[in-house]
C-alpha cells in the first residue's frame, strides 16, 4: 500500500516522529496500567511528577510577541536577570509554528514548555491527524518539559482564521470527563505530561465552581494542574467570591505550574469588568491566591510571569514581589539559588 | 448534556447583542434550533447580561479577518454600505446557522454578502472559491479506499466571462499585497463597479489553484465538462462512481481512466489508496 498526495502534508521526518509518538503511546498505556483501580491511577501522577524537571521562574511568549521590538525579550531577561528567565513558556499554534525569538531561545539549549493555543481538549474531532503530527514534530524539536494550556474553547467550529477565541469550559462533571479524555489523548500522542490551565473569561456556564471543575479534570485525567492565579481572581470577582473561595477543592500537590499576570479594570454600562491583559498591574486578589497556593504546592516546578508585551523595566517590580512571596517556600529557595 | 450545543449558543450570544436580549427575555423560547436542556438554558441567563458584551471589538476584529479574504467584494460593496454595517453579518441567520453547523465563518460571509449586494455577486463567488481552496489545503481528509478527489489546493467556480479580468484589475487597484489592500479598505477605499452583466451571459468555469507557499491563487478557465467533473470530485469518489458520472459525457471506462490520469498529472486531482 502506498500513499500519494494524502501523505504529502507530512514530511518524512514528521511521519517518523508520528510513528515514534505511537510507540511512546504504547509504552505510556503500559505504564499507566489502564486496568488499575481509580485509587491506584489517581496516585500515579504524583509519582510521575517527581521526574518532572524543576524549571523555576520564567516568562511567556507567543508568535510575534516581540515583532515590533518592544516587549520583554526573553534572551535579555535570561542574560541580565537569570533568576527570572530560567525557562520560556512558548505559546504555539501549529499553523504558525515558532518565531525567531523562540527559535533563538531553543538554539541555546534553554528549557521551555509548550503552551498550546489551538486545541479544544474536550472535542475528539479537534485531534485530527494533521494537528497531532504537527504537535509531535514540534515537541520533538523543542523538547519541552511538558505541555500545558487553557482548557476551554480555543476556537468555535473549525480551526481556522477568524474562529479563534478563548471561552471557559462548561463547568460540569460531564465536561470535566471530556477534557480529561482529551488530555489523555494528547499525553499518549506526545509522551509528555499535559497540564490543563484554568482560562480567563467573563461568562462562565455550568454548575461547578471552577476550582472543583479542574480538580475533577485532574483526577479523571491523572494529571497535574497549571493554576493561573490571575484568571482565578477574575473568576472569583465575577461571582462575588472572596479570592480563596473554593480553593480547598484543589489538591495543592497537583499544582505543577502557576501563572501570575496583570489585569485592567474597565466598565461596561456600569458593570466593573476585569480584563486579563498581561500588564504589570497585578491585582491584590491575584497575589492573595498566588501566595496562598504557592505556600502549599509541594510539587510546584514552574512559575510564569505573563508580561511578554511589557518592558523589562516595568516588569522588574513584579518579579521582585514574586520573589518576596516565594522566599520562604521550597520552590523559592530552589529557584532563587542563582 | 450537550456541551457543544451550549458552547454554540454562547458563541452566538457573544457575537449578537440582539440575541442576548431575546434569550434573557424568553429563555425557554430562544433556542428552537438547538437542543438545550432546561438546565443549560438557565445557565445561559445566569450571568449579568452585560458580560456578553465585554468585548465590544469582537465583531470588528472578526470582520477584519473576513474582509482580508474578500477585498474586491467588500471594496465594491462599500459604495453602498460601511464596514460598521457589514457587522450585521454576525446577527444574521446565516451566521447563526454557520456556528450551529461548524461552518466556515469566512465562507458563510460570502453567502450573506451575496444576498445583501447582488451586484458584486461574481466577485463574491470568485473570492469564496479562493477561500475554499485555501481551507482545503489545511484540512485533513478522512480515509477512503481507492478514491479520486480534487486536490486540496484546488477549487472551481462559475462566473461571468470577464469577471477574472476585472477581478485582477480591482485587486491591483487596492494594493499589491494583502496588507496594503486591507489598509486601503479600512481607510475607506471603495471600488467602482463596471457595467453589470445580464443573466443571459453564459458563465465560464474557473479553476482556482491556491499556492500555500506564496499565498497566491492562480486561476484559469475550464470547460463545463471539466468543471462538472471537478465539482463531482469535491468529495472522494471511487473509480466506479466517476465512470458512472462520466457516462453523461459519453466517456467509456478507458477514456475516463485516461482523463483522471491527465488531471492527476496536472495536480488537479489525486488518488487515495
Amino acid at each position: 500500500m502506498s500513499w500519494t498526495r494524502a501523505s504529502n502534508s507530512l514530511k518524512p521526518g514528521q511521519r517518523l516522529s508520528f510513528a515514534g509518538a505511537i510507540q511512546a503511546m504504547t509504552m505510556l498505556r503500559f505504564s499507566l496500567g489502564l486496568s488499575g483501580d481509580s485509587g491506584e491511577l489517581s496516585s500515579m501522577f504524583l509519582s510521575r511528577c517527581q521526574a518532572l524537571p524543576f524549571l523555576g521562574i520564567g516568562v511567556s511568549t507567543e508568535y510575534g510577541a516581540h515583532a515590533d521590538g518592544t516587549g520583554l525579550d526573553p534572551d535579555v531577561l535570561a542574560t541580565t536577570h537569570p533568576e527570572y528567565g530560567q525557562f520560556l513558556e512558548i505559546g504555539v499554534e501549529v499553523d504558525k509554528g515558532l518565531d525567531d525569538v523562540s527559535r533563538a531561545w531553543l538554539s541555546r539549549g534553554r528549557p521551555c514548555t509548550y503552551h498550546f493555543l489551538d486545541v479544544n481538549l474536550d472535542d475528539p474531532v479537534d485531534f485530527d491527524a494533521h494537528w497531532i503530527a504537527e504537535v509531535v514534530a514540534l515537541t520533538a524539536s523543542m523538547k519541552p518539559a511538558w505541555l500545558c494550556g487553557d482548557a476551554g474553547l480555543w476556537h468555535f467550529g473549525r480551526r481556522e482564521r477568524g474562529h479563534m477565541l478563548l471561552l471557559p469550559p462548561i463547568l460540569s462533571d460531564d465536561s470535566a470527563k471530556r477534557f480529561a479524555d482529551g488530555i489523555c489523548t494528547l499525553r499518549e500522542a506526545t509522551g509528555l505530561e499535559v497540564l490543563p490551565e484554568n482560562p480567563p473569561g467573563q461568562v462562565f456556564l455550568g454548575d461547578l465552581h471552577i476550582a472543583e471543575f479542574f480538580a475533577r479534570v485532574c483526577e479523571y485525567a491523572d494529571t497535574g494542574l497549571l493554576l493561573d492565579a490571575a484568571h482565578l481572581a477574575i473568576y472569583q470577582q465575577i461571582h462575588g467570591y472572596e479570592p480563596r473561595t473554593g480553593l480547598d477543592a484543589i489538591g495543592t500537590d497537583t499544582i505543577i505550574e502557576m501563572h501570575v499576570a496583570g489585569a485592567s479594570i474597565t466598565h461596561i454600562d456600569g458593570l466593573e469588568v476585569i480584563e486579563d491583559d498581561h500588564t504589570p498591574n497585578v491585582l491584590e486578589e491575584t497575589w492573595t491566591i498566588f501566595d496562598h497556593l504557592a505556600q502549599r504546592a509541594t510539587n510546584l516546578r514552574a512559575i510564569v510571569l505573563e508580561c511578554e508585551r511589557n518592558s523589562l523595566r516595568d516588569c522588574l517590580p513584579v518579579y521582585r514581589r514574586l520573589t518576596t512571596c516565594l522566599r520562604d517556600t521550597p520552590f523559592g529557595q530552589a529557584a532563587l539559588k542563582i | 448534556m450537550t456541551a457543544k450545543n451550549i458552547q454554540r449558543a454562547a458563541v452566538r450570544m457573544l457575537y449578537d447583542p440582539s440575541l442576548v436580549e431575546r434569550v434573557y427575555s424568553q429563555p425557554d423560547k430562544a433556542w428552537p434550533d438547538l437542543n438545550l436542556s432546561v438546565e443549560e438554558r438557565a445557565w445561559l441567563v445566569r450571568p449579568d447580561r452585560r458580560r456578553w458584551r465585554c468585548d465590544p471589538a469582537r465583531r470588528q476584529r472578526s470582520l477584519q479577518v473576513i474582509i482580508e479574504e474578500f477585498p474586491v467584494s467588500v471594496g465594491l460593496c462599500l459604495r453602498d454600505t460601511s464596514l460598521v454595517d457589514l457587522q450585521a453579518y454576525f446577527g444574521s441567520s446565516i451566521f447563526h446557522r454557520c456556528v450551529n453547523e461548524d461552518g466556515s465563518m469566512v465562507a458563510c460571509f460570502g453567502d450573506w454578502l451575496r444576498l445583501q449586494h447582488s451586484s458584486a455577486e461574481q466577485f463574491i463567488i470568485l473570492e469564496q472559491g479562493i477561500a475554499r481552496a485555501r481551507r482545503r489545503c489545511l484540512r485533513q481528509l478522512r480515509d477512503f479506499d481507492s478514491c479520486w478527489t480534487m486536490c486540496r489546493h484546488v477549487d472551481v467556480v462559475e462566473v461571468f466571462p470577464d469577471t477574472l479580468g476585472k477581478y485582477q484589475d480591482y485587486l491591483h487597484g487596492l494594493g499589491a499585497t494583502p496588507t496594503e489592500r486591507i489598509e486601503a479598505l479600512l481607510a475607506g477605499c471603495t471600488l467602482s463597479p463596471g457595467p453589470s452583466q445580464t443573466q443571459d451571459d453564459a458563465e465560464v468555469a474557473l479553476v482556482i489553484e491556491y499556492d500555500t507557499a506564496s499565498n497566491v491563487a492562480r486561476m484559469s478557465e475550464a470547460n463545463s465538462a471539466l468543471s462538472a467533473l471537478l465539482n463531482h470530485l469535491r468529495t472522494p469518489k471511487t473509480f466506479e462512481i466517476v465512470c458512472a458520472f462520466a457516462k453523461k459525457y459519453d466517456l467509456d471506462v478507458e477514456e475516463c481512466a485516461e482523463i483522471l490520469a491527465d488531471l492527476a498529472a496536472d495536480r488537479l486531482i489525486f488518488q487515495i489508496f
